[in-house]
């Protein structure tokens, strides 16, 4: 099978809604070319023969669940993406709240590999400001977060993030944040006392102790539908303190005939937004 | 159902991009999607560089986009281009495909299955084997395939690799891609 082969249509809407009977998940409220290719790769990952199998292991086995659904979820490909959205928030936005407020909420609603969470912890270990940091850090399943929990990360993430790291300020060498044991490679700083992980496959779907200051969310909304998207925001929305600022992916857009009352442009360039 | 332009190129494929979008008919009554393989960290200056001789506009979609007639969509630097239907873009961040991303295959691929036998595929001068599983499934699907004549090219293992999969509609110079598309109502 091609790499670019994908499921059948019947086979998609048969999954679509399989999986909502299952395990009340509406993968409908995905946009679809994406989500179906990535039901092909599940399929193709665990070396189901037909898309039936896939289902017929959700039905049997409840833990694969949560493999599947982290299966679903795109990962993000290198450290430190689109360099200029990170000096914006080192040079200005998290100076701005620091010297407001004294201290910084921060959330990471989809950590699918823990490489945005990492770049950030190295951005904030380099300002020095970790201690008055605290990121809440949901992610999609139990998998995700076990993974992230190892440190492990891959070679190729780290050396196509070197030069993003550079052109976003970076002090030293992203390297110096690797280690390498064999043929893996794990990240050193440490994520004790300052990060508190949840699992929750769709962001909105946890109501959430306190408000954040700062909320990234970056290229995942690329993969929802648009009634999911403004869902997604208004829920944001709700969870930000005012003038908190939320950072979307470079590509995406919040829908401001929809939002003006709720939402500010401060970088157009970079999506990033601040709650009226 | 309304037909549709999709163009990838690599490698030595600019000046010919820029010659076709110079010569196409205004008003253009189709979309012209762009799948050109690029550096991902220079956002800008590409789409203005395809823009000074081009008939129509040209412009870097946003996720979700609706597809209008008459504009040339170029997928942005470190994005995959995919059409959802024949009436939205859609963008990923999935990783490269052979290397790429944007992906010519994937871009053909998703649009081969929104316009079917309505879209042209042209497949020009590049150094890798992107586009060629994409054009076979224009082919498969009824669309109509160009593919530079690799004599005609810079780099010819784009057209190669692509020669290899299937037989094409037309191989030709960029000349004569030039004028088949300047033709096109």
């Amino acid at each position: 099978m091609n790499i670019l082969d994908e499921i059948s249509l019947v086979d998609y809407q048969n999954i679509v809604r399989q999986v909502r009977e299952l395990t009340g998940v509406d993968l409908a409220e995905f946009a679809s070319a994406s989500l179906r290719r990535r039901l092909t790769r599940c399929i193709q990952l665990h070396n189901f023969r037909f898309a039936d199998r896939l289902m017929a292991r959700i039905r049997e086995d409840p833990l694969f669940a949560d493999t599947f659904f982290s299966d679903l979820m795109v990962e993000s490909t290198e450290f430190f993406r689109d360099p200029g959205m990170w000096l914006f928030l080192k040079e200005n936005i998290i100076p701005e709240i620091l010297s407001q407020k004294g201290k910084i909420k921060i959330w990471l609603p989809s950590c699918v590999s823990g490489d945005e969470l990492y770049s950030l912890i190295i951005l904030l270990h380099e300002m020095e400001v970790l201690a008055d940091v605290r990121i809440q850090a949901t992610c999609p399943s139990k998998k995700n977060l076990e993974h992230i929990l190892t440190g492990i990360t891959r070679r190729d993430k780290i050396l196509s993030g070197t030069e993003n790291y550079l052109l976003a300020g970076g002090k030293n060498q992203l390297t110096d944040y690797f280690t390498s044991k064999g043929i893996l490679y794990y990240k050193t700083l440490s994520m004790d006392g300052f990060i508190e992980f949840d699992v929750s496959f769709l962001p909105a779907e946890k109501k959430h102790s306190t408000s954040f200051d700062l909320i990234l969310f970056r290229n995942q909304m690329l993969y929802y539908g648009k009634h999911l998207q403004n869902q997604t925001l208004s829920f944001f929305h709700q969870n930000l303190h005012q003038a908190g600022i939320l950072v979307i992916g470079n590509k995406e857009q919040i829908d401001l005939s929809y939002f003006s009352d709720r939402f500010l442009i401060v970088n157009a360039e970079e999506k990033i937004y601040r709650k009226k | 159902m309304d037909k549709a332009l999709i163009i990838g190129g690599s490698a030595g494929s600019f000046r010919t991009v820029v010659n076709i979008l110079h010569a196409l008919r205004t008003p253009l009554p189709f979309p012209v999607f762009l799948c050109l393989h690029r550096l991902k960290n220079v956002r800008s200056g590409f789409v203005e560089a395809l823009s000074i001789q081009s008939s129509i506009p040209v412009k870097e979609p946003f996720d979700k986009e609706t597809i209008l007639p008459g504009i040339a969509y170029l997928a942005p630097a470190n994005y995959h281009l995919l059409i959802e239907n024949y009436q939205t873009i859609a963008l990923s961040t999935e990783p490269p495909v052979n290397h790429a991303r944007p992906s010519i295959d994937l871009a053909f691929l998703t649009a081969a299955r929104a316009y079917r036998n309505h879209l042209i595929g042209v497949l020009l001068s590049g150094a890798n084997q992107d586009g060629a599983y994409g054009m076979s499934k224009i082919k498969e699907l009824g669309g109509i395939c160009i593919i530079q004549d690799p004599a005609s090219c810079e780099v010819k293992t784009m057209p190669e690799a692509a020669l290899k999969l299937l037989n094409p509609d037309f191989v030709l110079s960029p000349e004569q891609i030039v004028n088949f598309l300047t033709n096109l109502t």
